[in-house]
């Protein structure tokens, strides 16, 4: 019961947090303009290639990945508590930090999917993709999933920069630019070297993607949820592993007595 | 001139205290082979240079309105900025001394995605017309720093702007055609980039990296100069507004 409340209380925090970051204005005219231009400047690479099929791929590796980009952030907003203060007071608290550091940036998996979902479906028929209502609507929810399960990693990311708080932003930077120069966003995955391809077989949203290209490709089911079940499994372990080393940083941080004074 | 130089001093210190502050320098390799294996996967080596151009200057400009923007944060919530408004020195002269030396450190970018190419591709991108390439890139620098002083005067008026800070960087990309030439972007938004030094400066770069003789070099050099002055004047009259508002409301610490 008792975790239940704290989540409760975790996720309306989040829900202020977000209120905070962005305006509607801010967020329409701000974020949403550089998403869809952000969008724009991959699609138009096919464009330059002079190959429609590419325009097509870097237009769906770049929208997914939007929401990819998104539940980075949880690196830099994990990190609000120490900046708010309120880090210490969860250190002190019996109900310990690892639950509310972990859940308390889930806003990014909800703006993530909207701002994603939007260029994806917005820009497909400037591109010249045709999307039916059926794979708009698979379309959404693959992109809700791929933003689930790449949470999990930008919580490593976060659980890292509560340690290196300057790196904030590096840490969820290389990480992401990383996965999108292996992860079949721009290219396939097999145009690299073999270990490289296991390397990017680690990443959920690698999988996630592939699940949203087979999905409005005209794909299985059967190969849709296998995708996905390699998303969800891989996430799982990312989440163990941040829910790790939050619960090292917890312990590390109170025996040293060093939680507010990382920097 | 003194203010220019401490400016631009204490930006150097900020970013050997901040490394923080060199992300942009951090993330260009990554560009580079982002956008070099599409290129390469697309069957076109012909466009290698386009693909190691791009992120340089991405680099270059993003920067410049990053950290342009960081700046006056920072500035502001140390108390700096309030400062800054009681000397006799300009503000603009302190950005200007400040935006130089980001941009001075950004141009490392060149030499890092051409290392990315040379190095994990293979691929040697020559500089056929270096003196082309020379005077262009350093316009192209003068017109990033005079992009980033236009940006810091802005967020001279508050915090509020702060959340655009983030998104300028694509559109700015898209309309100063860093990789793909802005005569590929729709009617209205070519004749829009026009208007924007870089669109003219990425277009020239890359003619000084092609064999092909570079035509009407003059001309269109003179836009890129012509069009960085006028950002550069923008940047001041900007820059003499806000401040003498923000010392009339008095909300230069609050705002």
């Amino acid at each position: 019961m008792n975790a239940i409340a704290v989540l409760r209380q975790t996720m309306w925090s989040g829900w202020t947090d977000l209120r905070i970051v962005y305006t509607p204005t801010t967020w329409a005219f701000g974020w949403m303009v550089r998403v869809l231009c952000q969008v724009v400047f991959y699609s138009m690479l096919g464009t330059l290639l002079g190959d429609p099929e590419r325009t097509r791929y870097l237009l769906v590796g770049a929208a997914v990945f939007i929401a990819v980009n998104e539940t980075m952030m949880a690196s830099a907003s994990t990190t609000w508590e120490r900046m708010s203060g309120t880090l210490s007071l969860l250190a002190a608290a019996p109900a310990g930090m690892v639950t509310v550091l972990a859940a308390r940036s889930w806003f990014w998996v909800a703006t993530g999917t909207l701002s994603s979902s939007i260029a994806l479906l917005a820009l497909a028929p400037v591109f010249g993709l045709g999307l039916g209502p059926g794979e708009s609507a698979a379309a959404a929810a693959l992109v809700f999933a791929t933003a689930l399960a790449n949470y999990p990693v930008g919580l490593c990311c976060g659980s890292l920069s509560l340690r290196f708080h300057r790196l904030r932003n590096v840490f969820s930077n290389l990480t992401l630019l990383t996965m999108t120069a292996v992860g079949g966003v721009m290219v396939p995955v097999a145009f690299w070297p073999g270990w490289i391809q296991w390397f990017a077989a680690a990443f959920p949203a690698v999988h996630g993607l592939e699940a949203v290209r087979l999905a409005i490709g005209g794909g299985a089911a059967d190969a849709v949820f296998a995708r996905l079940g390699l998303a969800f499994a891989t996430a799982a372990a990312w989440l163990a592993l941040a829910a790790a080393s939050l619960w090292w940083f917890q312990r590390d941080a109170r025996r040293t007595g060093s939680i507010d004074f990382g920097d | 001139m003194p203010a220019f130089w401490a400016a631009a001093r204490a930006q150097l210190g900020e970013f050997r205290r901040d490394p923080g502050t060199l992300l942009m320098l951090v993330t260009a390799p990554f560009f580079a082979v982002i956008l070099l294996s599409v290129t390469e996967h697309g069957g076109r080596p012909d466009l290698a240079p386009y693909a190691l151009l791009a992120p340089a200057v991405m680099t270059s400009i993003g920067m410049a309105v990053m950290e342009a923007g960081e700046t006056i944060f920072r500035d502001r919530s140390t108390g700096v900025l309030e400062a800054l408004l009681t000397t006799p020195a300009p503000l603009a002269a302190v950005l200007s001394g400040r935006i130089a030396a980001i941009t001075a450190v950004s141009l490392l970018g060149i030499a890092e995605c051409w290392l990315v190419g040379a190095l994990g591709f293979g691929i040697v991108v020559a500089v056929e017309h270096p003196l082309v390439f020379a005077a262009t890139l350093l316009a192209t620098a003068a017109g990033t720093a005079a992009t980033g002083v236009v940006m810091a005067a802005v967020f001279v008026i508050g915090r509020n702007v702060r959340s655009f800070q983030n998104s300028l960087t694509f559109p700015l990309y898209l309309l100063g055609g860093a990789m793909v030439p802005v005569a590929l972007l729709p009617a209205g938004f070519e004749a829009a980039s026009r208007l924007f030094f870089l669109s003219w400066a990425t277009d020239l770069l890359r003619d000084s990296l092609a064999p092909g003789p570079v035509a009407a070099f003059g001309p269109r050099l003179a836009a890129v100069l012509g069009l960085a002055a006028a950002t550069f004047a923008a940047g001041f009259w900007i820059a003499h507004r806000l401040v003498r508002r923000v010392r009339r409301t008095g909300t230069v610490g609050f705002a």
